[in-house]
């Protein structure tokens, strides 16, 4: 069987749009072997419960689900108080007093316990997919990042492909660098190095459930490296 | 009448006899028994331990003593008996009548040469002998599995001399992905030897095989070396968790 | 205008003393220290106090960090278990003997120095636990001055000094359908002030960096001094006695962590 990777994010709690996405998933050809679903499982545009029990059916079993942690996620686990830090400064600065409420409520201790067993990210062939970058879950990576700050986040993906999801936008863009000179000079001695960085590709998955009546997403086949960027009206 | 021929093998610390007795190893054609014993070490010794998983065909005898030694001698076949270097060659009964005694010996060691019936020049360039025997001290570790990175430091501080002048360092470890490793060390050459034993990867829980250190030396810290290699092992959970690890390599 | 930059003292007072006097007869005019004032060594409260008697500006390090905060370093700070073990006694016998003034002295330190284009920080900009070792990819150190803003980085951490020039790079991005974007790195500096107290280049000597702006030159110093008496105060207040002998051969304990860009997520 052919590996067609489907990957998404930002389904942030909208079920209708993640229903349309599975049903479109379903008339892919070659069939999806794979679905990553790249963090912002939960937010604030549904139902969020509802979400974390339909990504455990058993009709998805087929596909694996691999399942990471997103910018929502850490906010909840530290609004719960089981996270790095016991406080959410990002979640008020971004989405306004208001929401922490809003978030304490929509969500059940269980499906919190579940989110806490998610990993941060997957490394898969040459690819490594998480929310944000491999530096943290709120790092927003887009093409108009600093190319320097690309070229060192791709350095620490360790990968050729790097897909990311925090912006939530859909993109395919390659970074390449070259001809670093770098001389060191130490208390014995002095030496003269070279660096360069093969190209990597740096994907945006888009998002499932961030804007209205229209959810996008992205397949990959890693045996061909073709991208395909989907969109869904619902 | 005995048919088992005994090579009798005696010289310094670090003179190169389990060297010698390897390269005759390496030489036969395993037609006829063969045999190894290194009294004088307690049952089991980091010698003994290696060269059993070294030459799987070689019947290795955990001996005490050499008395006992010769209760178990075998009938037939060849017996390679090393002798520590804190033992008396001359004090050595051999009760049996084909016997060869093997030096490995600089021109200095004139006692053992008299002894021998061949001498063997030792490989690497030995320390003049001292007035006092250094300290032979054995620590066994079976069961217990080393944190990697530590096991480097600790022996790195050990043969810098960070807990005494250590003369000889061997040692049998063991490894959180399974493995075990041997080490061999002798002062004066630069290098520190590691054999991979090529055993199976033990990965559920601690290790039931022998494993252990013997250092030779002068005025050895022993209770700084005790707790160096208390630091640098690990405990039972994070033995776990690392075996879980490599488990779910293995059947990757 | 010359600067001398000192890091990790690590509680050595014999060896500061020592800095500080060679630093005199250079004739700079400002010092700048990088953290990590205390830890493994004997008078960590005697070198707080030089350091605030002479006013120098001074950002955290991370063992600063750890006496203040409670020992919390995430384990990838250690290179081994043993390291850790015995990180822990030397931080419970510092947390012990720590006058409670220079407890709250190391609490105000700032993360990160500023002089015009120089910034100063004791790991990297991320985070006091990461090291920027000389071997790093360039396009990653690079990344690591311009987060900064600066022109030359100045770090510590890593106890063995270098300058690094970074020159020439190029890197060019592009989006599917879109034309190529170049961009043109310019010129750009790090320099690692080695270890005043704790030196791991092979040798006892302290050493430090003294940079003039006017020439942009970067002088790397080695300083004996008198180390023995450094390892006998070590003893002396039963701190294990194998920090002494690591001393006395320039072999310092948390050489660093197996992944150099790790980023402590506590």
């Amino acid at each position: 069987m052919i590996a067609h990777w489907a990957i998404l994010s930002g389904i942030e709690g909208n079920l209708r749009a993640l229903e349309a996405v599975l049903r479109d998933l379903q008339r892919q050809r070659p069939p999806i072997t794979t679905l990553y679903v790249l963090g912002d499982i939960i937010g604030l545009k549904g139902e969020n419960d509802a979400v974390v029990q339909r990504l455990q059916m058993p009709d998805l079993e087929p596909l694996e689900p691999q399942i990471c942690i997103g910018w929502w996620e850490e906010q909840c686990f530290n609004l719960f108080g089981v996270g790095i830090s016991g406080e959410v400064p990002e979640l008020i600065a971004q989405q306004g007093e208001a929401a922490v409420g809003r978030l304490w409520e929509s969500i059940s201790r269980s499906s919190v316990q579940w989110l806490r067993s998610l990993p941060f990210g997957f490394h898969e062939l040459d690819c490594l997919l998480v929310h944000g970058s491999p530096v943290s879950a709120s790092e927003v990576l887009t093409p108009a990042t600093s190319p320097v700050v690309l070229c060192d986040r791709l350095i620490r993906a360790d990968a050729n492909q790097l897909f990311c999801g925090r912006s939530g936008e859909l993109f395919d863009c390659w970074i390449r660098a070259e001809a670093l000179t770098s001389e060191v000079k130490t208390l014995d001695g002095r030496e003269e190095q070279t660096f360069d960085l093969s190209q990597r590709r740096l994907i945006g998955v888009g998002s499932v459930g961030r804007q209205p009546s229209m959810a996008s997403y992205v397949l990959y086949q890693p045996g061909n490296n073709q991208l395909k960027q989907c969109f869904v009206r619902y | 009448m005995d048919t088992c021929q005994v090579i009798v093998v005696a010289g310094r610390w670090g003179a190169g006899k389990t060297h010698w007795i390897r390269q005759q190893l390496a030489a036969q054609s395993w037609q006829k028994a063969l045999f190894y014993a290194c009294p004088g070490y307690g049952a089991m010794g980091v010698d003994l331990v290696r060269m059993g998983y070294l030459y799987p065909r070689l019947q290795v005898l955990p001996t005490i003593s050499l008395e006992k030694c010769w209760n178990t001698l075998p009938k037939e076949g060849q017996f390679f008996l090393e002798i520590g270097y804190h033992l008396d060659v001359h004090q050595l009964q051999l009760p049996v009548s084909s016997v060869k005694r093997v030096a490995i010996a600089t021109p200095e060691d004139t006692e053992l040469g008299q002894w021998a019936d061949e001498v063997i020049e030792a490989v690497v360039p030995l320390p003049a002998i001292a007035p006092t025997l250094p300290q032979l001290w054995q620590i066994e570790l079976t069961g217990q599995v080393f944190d990697p990175p530590s096991l480097d430091e600790l022996l790195l501080e050990l043969t810098a001399g960070a807990y005494g002048s250590v003369q000889r360092l061997k040692g049998i470890f063991e490894l959180p992905d399974g493995q075990a490793f041997a080490v061999d060390f002798c002062l004066g050459v630069e290098e520190i030897e590691y054999t991979n034993l090529n055993v199976p990867p033990w990965l559920e829980g601690r290790p039931q095989r022998w494993s252990g250190l013997e250092l030779i030396g002068h005025s050895l810290d022993k209770a700084a070396i005790r707790q160096l290699i208390e630091d640098a092992v690990l405990s039972d959970s994070l033995l776990a968790q690392y075996q879980a690890h490599y488990r779910t390599q293995v059947e990757a | 205008m010359k600067y001398a930059v000192i890091s990790c003292i690590h509680g050595n007072y014999e060896a500061l003393n020592a800095v500080l006097l060679d630093i005199d007869r250079q004739r700079v005019d400002q010092i700048y220290c990088l953290g990590d004032l205390v830890g493994y060594g004997p008078y960590p409260n005697a070198v707080v106090e030089m350091i605030r008697s002479l006013d120098i500006p001074t950002c955290q390090g991370c063992w600063d960090e750890d006496i203040v905060m409670g020992l919390n370093a995430c384990e990838c700070s250690y290179p081994s278990q043993l390291a850790e073990k015995r990180g822990r006694r030397a931080h419970e016998w510092t947390n012990r003997v720590l006058h409670p003034e220079v407890r709250d002295y190391l609490a105000q330190l700032p993360m990160t120095l500023r002089q015009g284009n120089l910034c100063f920080v004791h790991g990297s900009p991320n985070s006091q636990h990461e090291y920027l070792l000389p071997s790093m990819h360039g396009f990653a150190a690079l990344e690591r001055v311009l987060a900064a803003q600066a022109e030359v980085l100045f770090c510590g951490h890593t106890h063995i000094p270098y300058v690094r020039y970074l020159r020439e790079g190029k890197i060019r991005v592009q989006h599917r359908g879109e034309t190529p974007q170049e961009f043109q790195a310019t010129v750009k500096m790090i320099v690692n002030a080695g270890s005043v107290g704790e030196p791991r280049h092979g040798r006892p000597n302290a050493t430090y960096v003294i940079y003039d702006t006017d020439t942009q030159e970067v002088t790397l110093r080695e300083v004996p001094y008198d180390y023995q008496k450094t390892c006998a105060a070590i003893l002396e207040q039963g701190l294990p006695p194998i920090f002494a002998w690591r001393l006395a051969r320039g072999m310092e304990f948390a050489e660093r962590a197996d992944d150099p860009h790790h980023v402590c997520q506590r």
